[in-house]
């Protein structure tokens, strides 16, 4: 029952419970508004990613540059010299994907890896690729993103009316603790739904799925690109990131000064090429550790069995 | 079967500890079996070290063989972890970071095998060394 | 005439992606030193676990031809593995790799002395109690030099261990084209004095010759005189499993397969690739 003095004429509890009741339809609104632009398609028509469309949802343009590279290494096709300049060795490879030829092609063009990126070419099919998965639904277009954000606007506009009652109310000597206390987990909302992700939830789903489809190119196992070749090569570094890289061809990685972001995974990319604890040495008579197939060369060998 | 344990101590010094071939051996061979040894050593430590085996590139195995001369095998993680501590500050910088995680995950005295460090040991190990590195 | 496993190769993390490609492959086998059972299976080997593939854990560090009694945690690691994989027997070689307490990071000869037989009889009966019932094969390995004291030839020492334990053979195949080469003898005169018989299944892995030795490296190409013995070995024998041995230094995977193709033509075997 509104009493005389009430802000804007509505009793203090009685404005909360509206407020609340108000705040909770905007999120859930705009929560489902935006579930229909970053939820992305349903992954059972979806083929397999290719190395480049992997690397652009996991990473960035840098990350699918850097695939394409590791299918060109893995073919010998390129090297770099020691101020990291990219050079054509050899033909590329049958299969090559367009933006590995696109690479290739740049790498005869006095490129570093870094600018490569930036190639015409290079950019064309970048630009190309990404617009594609956008339009499929595996990331957010630029366009999507900014519109997903201004949907936010929504819960906003609660939060705006919730700071023009605090005012009123203080303007009114009447008690506003209460509505402050509530509007900080609106607040925090309306902030949150400022971010919006690159990848849809679609898209994330499609990563997991190729990860666990092709666990044996992770990092962990050292896969040997000899004998998985380019393809797999790029898919090793798509998927699993620059980390890959820096464990299959260090010194390529280094010369070619690829980015070191292997915050990715923590440090997790230094100690896959060893176990940890156990070491190696044949303390306590435990399993070996000191490297994923160990016992010496993996096996007997290399030296001989005994030879 | 003291008397084999002491024949096969002595073959095995011979190859890992750079002592005298035992008598009836033939030399060349056994020689010959050390240098496959360390060779297979050299590739078991790459595995074991990728970036401190690449950072030497295509002259990893004679260096490290020539470090691990006379240096019985301790497995392929202290070796390796070994090789890094002796080059010092000569460790390449593709090297470092390698190390430094290592050296941040578990505590290793160069004489027992390395045991894992806890967790707030090993996030203020990370700490100083990437402030160590930002101001180095 | 279809073999029990026919044409296979050694299960490595490098290259488990080929190796889970391989449509015909039934059996497979994995370093046993490289598992560490407190986790759980490496995903390629537990994939081809439930896919009925028998995977057989293959020791090499216990050292069973040292005369130091075999470690007893070593044994029931080989043991634990062997029933983790649900393995229908495990190998082991006839070696030792450490002394008075210094490793040598590689299987070594044994002399061929009645003492080095008690001495490898008692360590393989101390780990055959480890193991429970599960089978044990032993590989005999490849080397540069023998003992000056040999009391029984290669193939007398080897029967004799095999008769004393009950254990089967595990034949490598390029070891006996190594061991004959560096010796100056001829690999069928080896061959035929073995106990063929026995064989549970056979390692072939390519070497190469450097200085005037020949190296079973296990990280070269097969070679032809090795792909020969394989075909006379399947003259005289029916082995169970043809087993190509890689560890490192992998190529394509075309070439693999040209091997596995080059074992299973040898052996008059359809091709698993």
């Amino acid at each position: 029952m509104a009493g005389p003095g009430d802000t804007w004429g509505i009793a203090g509890p009685q404005f909360l419970w509206l407020y609340f009741g108000l705040a909770a339809l905007a999120i859930i609104a705009v929560l489902i508004w935006r579930r229909s632009y970053t939820g992305g398609p349903s992954l059972r028509q979806a083929r397999d990613l290719t190395p480049t469309q992997a690397a652009l949802i996991n990473g960035d343009r840098r990350l699918a540059v850097y695939s394409s590279l590791a299918a060109l290494r893995a073919a010998d096709s390129i090297e770099s010299d020691n101020r990291g300049y990219l050079h054509q060795r050899n033909l590329p490879p049958t299969g090559a994907s367009e933006l590995d030829r696109a690479i290739y092609a740049a790498a005869g063009r006095q490129v570093t890896a870094r600018a490569a990126q930036n190639d015409k070419l290079v950019n064309d099919v970048l630009a190309r690729t990404e617009a594609e998965l956008g339009r499929d639904g595996w990331i957010l277009t630029d366009d999507t993103r900014h519109k997903v954000r201004t949907g936010a606007l929504v819960v906003w506009l609660v939060v705006a009316l919730g700071i023009a009652r605090i005012f009123s109310g203080i303007a009114n000597d009447r008690p506003v603790t209460n509505l402050i206390l509530l509007m900080i987990p609106v607040v925090l909302v309306a902030f949150l739904l400022l971010r919006v992700p690159r990848v849809s939830a679609a898209g994330k789903r499609l990563l997991s799925r190729m990860r666990a489809q092709v666990h044996h190119l992770h990092p962990r196992e050292s896969p040997a690109w000899s004998t998985y070749g380019p393809a797999g090569a790029a898919l090793s570094v798509g998927l699993f990131g620059v980390g890959a890289f820096w464990l299959a061809d260090p010194a390529f990685a280094q010369e070619a000064e690829l980015q070191r972001n292997v915050a990715q995974s923590g440090d997790g990319y230094y100690s896959s090429g060893g176990s940890d604890g156990g070491g190696s040495s044949d303390s306590g008579g435990s399993s070996c550790g000191g490297g994923s197939s160990c016992g010496g060369g993996g096996g007997c060998g290399g030296g001989g069995c005994g030879g | 079967m003291s008397d084999l344990a002491d024949r096969q101590r002595a073959l095995v010094a011979a190859l890992v500890a750079g002592e005298d071939v035992p008598d009836g051996f033939d030399s060349a061979a056994v020689l010959a079996t050390t240098a496959a040894l360390r060779r297979k050593r050299a590739g078991e430590v790459a595995r074991a070290w990728p970036f401190l085996a690449a950072s030497h590139g295509a002259a990893w195995p004679r260096v490290f063989a020539a470090w691990a001369a006379g240096r019985p095998p301790n497995g392929s993680l202290r070796d390796g972890w070994d090789f890094a501590r002796s080059l010092g500050a000569d460790l390449p910088e593709l090297a470092r970071p390698e190390l430094a995680a290592r050296e941040a995950r578990l505590v290793y005295d160069g004489r027992s095998a390395p045991v894992p460090r806890g967790r707030v040991g090993s996030w203020l190990r990370r700490l100083r060394s990437a402030h160590g590195s930002r101001a180095g | 005439m279809t073999p029990r496993y026919g044409v296979a190769i050694g299960w490595r993390p490098e290259i488990a992606g080929y190796v889970a490609g391989l449509p015909g492959l039934r059996f497979t086998e994995v370093v046993a030193e490289s598992l560490h059972l407190h986790d759980p299976l490496p995903d390629g080997l537990r994939t081809l676990v439930e896919r009925g593939v028998a995977v057989i854990p293959h020791g090499v560090k216990l050292s069973l031809g040292g005369a130091e009694p075999v470690d007893d945690a070593r044994a029931a690691h080989l043991a634990e593995c062997a029933a983790a994989l649900g393995a229908p027997m495990v190998s082991e070689h006839i070696a030792f790799v450490r002394a008075g307490g210094l490793e040598a990071g590689h299987l070594l000869p044994v002399p061929r002395t009645r003492e080095a037989v008690d001495a490898i009889v008692a360590n393989v009966r101390r780990t055959q109690s480890a193991l429970g019932g599960v089978p044990l094969a032993l590989e005999p390995i490849a080397a540069l030099f023998d003992w000056p004291d040999a009391e029984l030839t290669e193939a007398e020492f080897l029967t004799e261990i095999l008769d004393r334990t009950g254990c089967e053979l595990l034949l490598d195949i390029a070891n006996v084209y190594a061991n004959a080469r560096n010796r100056g003898e001829d690999p069928l005169v080896l061959l035929d004095a073995l106990p063929l018989e026995r064989i549970a299944y056979v390692h072939v892995a390519g070497g190469m010759e450097h200085e005037g030795y020949y190296h079973d490296t296990h990280t070269d190409a097969l070679s032809e005189p090795v792909l020969d013995l394989v075909k006379e070995l399947c003259a005289r024998t029916a082995p169970p499993a043809l087993m190509l041995e890689r560890d490192g230094d992998y190529p394509p995977a075309a070439d693999l397969t040209r091997e596995l193709d080059a074992i299973a033509t040898a052996a008059g075997w359809p091709a698993i690739t």
